[in-house]
């Protein structure tokens, strides 16, 4: 598999499947994890940090995921920065791992649910995402790797704090679990600061569309742990199983009321943004996420009929600039990016 | 009129704080070359003023010195300190007399609460067997039951046994 494959489509968990998925777009659960045997990133030799990568890319290799669908990007051997944007813009790698330098890699399988960062902050970074709302089966998902990867490779622990990593306020479990959430109408009605008041009091943290520190976007936010230690694998998922249901309903709530209230308003707002999307010759990035985002509002309720949840949730991340300058195999200037984002979005919407 | 050294009363001293212990406060004061040749850095609260933003102050992080770098990895506790990152597993341990306060404050407590390694696990469930059979095998000597005391000394060695390569492969370098 090599990474032109992965152009015309996208992760399994953006396939518009799974619980709750009109509002959960998606789950992902991750756990950092550094071997016992060297220093952290921050304090490692060029050497070091070199012999890491090969010991877990040796591991990774020894319970199975070298083969049967695994690819593994070296990033220290990728000279262009455009392959580290376009597994950014696919939520397979992290700013960190894409802005940093020296021995680092990812390892991901076809579907994509499965992503494994090898020195990011940490020695090891390793993720599942499912589609919906599905943070215990996502969990489920990497338990065993991370059981098999420490019989091999050992990870830092301590009976006192758990799993050791470079930044304590990932210490304990390592475990970071999220959901990223799509709420055009709490935006819309201006109720989402309520949330946001109300989650963050509960130790929980709400973040933008490409994580810790970027905007909102497009109307998703992420709602994660704060906490990782002094709390239990399952006490996290738990708190988020108990949260989650909550703000689900209640965008749905205020989406009925919407509909019931203000249906003119808000199908007019559907529809222009429909219209504009097929009809566009030049769109930038941030109004092709604004237009989808109600666009994707107007087929979960039905609004628009002829229009697959999938596509419209594939188009949020194939319109990005290194997604379209891969499928072009140039690099393009921001007005020519505008021109293809809108006829490739034309060409999605049936034009 | 400048103090003199608590430590070696001889030298000018240079560090002033004050030490909260027990709610008692006591001023300190020694020189560079003591608190240098006991290889620490003071903890000032610097460090969590900022996290701890009217919360409550944690005496024992402002009386508490660590030493002035991880002697595993190097890392210098000023450097921990401006930028928030440790450097090895060895830093939980070295620089816990400031972390425990400060994970206190991120996470509402300094304790796991989460899974353990198998191999964690296995090695406590191991370490609980032999207990048992040492009570047991101190019950068989007293009774003079010697025969039953060999089989049990044999179960306690090859336990032992297995947890020293339990050891040795964890601590491989």
């Amino acid at each position: 598999m090599n990474l032109d494959e992965l152009i015309g489509q996208s992760g399994e968990w953006l396939r518009g499947a799974g619980p709750e998925s009109d509002i959960v777009i998606s789950s992902r659960v991750r756990l950092a994890r550094n071997l016992v045997d060297f220093p952290f990133l921050t304090r490692a030799s060029e050497e070091q940090r070199a012999e890491i990568h090969r010991s877990i890319r040796g591991g990774l290799d020894k319970v199975g995921l070298g083969r049967n669908g695994h690819v593994y990007i070296d990033l220290a051997d990728e000279t262009d920065e455009m392959t580290s944007r376009f597994l950014l813009e696919r939520h397979l790698i992290s700013r960190e791992l894409a802005s940093g330098s020296g021995g680092r890699g990812v390892l991901f399988n076809r579907s994509e649910m499965l992503a494994v960062m090898v020195n990011e902050e940490d020695h090891l970074r390793i993720q599942a995402i499912r589609a919906g709302f599905q943070v215990h089966e996502a969990y489920r998902d990497i338990q065993w790797i991370d059981d098999k990867l420490d019989r091999d490779l050992g990870f830092a622990y301590s009976p006192t704090f758990g799993y050791l990593t470079a930044c304590p306020t990932n210490v304990g479990t390592g475990m970071r679990a999220s959901v990223m959430l799509h709420l055009p109408a709490l935006v819309f009605t201006k109720q989402i600061e309520k949330v946001f008041a109300s989650v963050t009091k509960i130790n929980l943290a709400v973040r933008g569309f490409y994580g810790e520190g970027t905007q909102a976007s497009g109307d998703f936010y992420q709602i994660s742990n704060q906490v990782t230690l002094g709390i239990s694998e399952d006490g996290i998922l738990d708190l988020l199983t108990r949260v989650v249901p909550k703000i689900v309903t209640y965008e749905r709530e205020v989406r009925d009321h919407l509909l019931d209230k203000d249906r003119l308003k808000l199908e007019d707002k559907i529809w222009r943004a429909y219209g504009l999307l097929r009809a566009a010759r030049s769109i930038s990035s941030e109004e092709t996420m604004d237009l989808l985002s109600a666009v994707r509002l107007g087929v979960n309720l039905g609004l628009l009929g002829n229009v697959e949840i999938s596509t419209v949730n594939e188009l949020f991340i194939l319109t990005q600039p290194a997604h379209l300058q891969r499928l072009e195999k140039r690099d393009l200037s921001a007005n020519e990016r505008d021109a293809t984002r809108a006829e490739f979005i034309r060409k999605h919407l049936g034009f | 009129m400048a103090k003199v050294c608590q430590y070696c009363n001889k030298r000018e001293a240079k560090i002033h704080f004050t030490e909260i212990k027990d709610g008692k406060k006591t001023e300190m004061h020694i020189c560079e070359s003591c608190a240098h040749e006991k290889n620490m850095v003071l903890a000032f609260p610097s460090l969590l003023s900022h996290i701890v933003k009217g919360g409550p102050a944690t005496p024992r992080a402002e009386s508490e010195a660590v030493p002035a770098t991880c002697p595993s990895c190097g890392l210098a506790y000023t450097d921990f300190k401006s930028k928030g990152r440790l450097g090895c597993p060895t830093c939980y341990e070295v620089f816990a007399p400031v972390l425990v306060p400060l994970l206190e404050k991120v996470h509402g407590t300094a304790a796991h609460a989460g899974k353990a390694p198998e191999r964690m696990a296995t090695m406590i469930a191991s370490k609980k067997e032999v207990l048992a059979l040492e009570e047991e095998l101190e019950q068989a000597i007293q009774a003079e039951e010697y025969e039953r005391a060999a089989e049990l000394r044999d179960r306690i060695r090859s336990h032992s046994e297995g947890t020293d390569d339990d050891a040795a492969e964890g601590d491989r370098a």
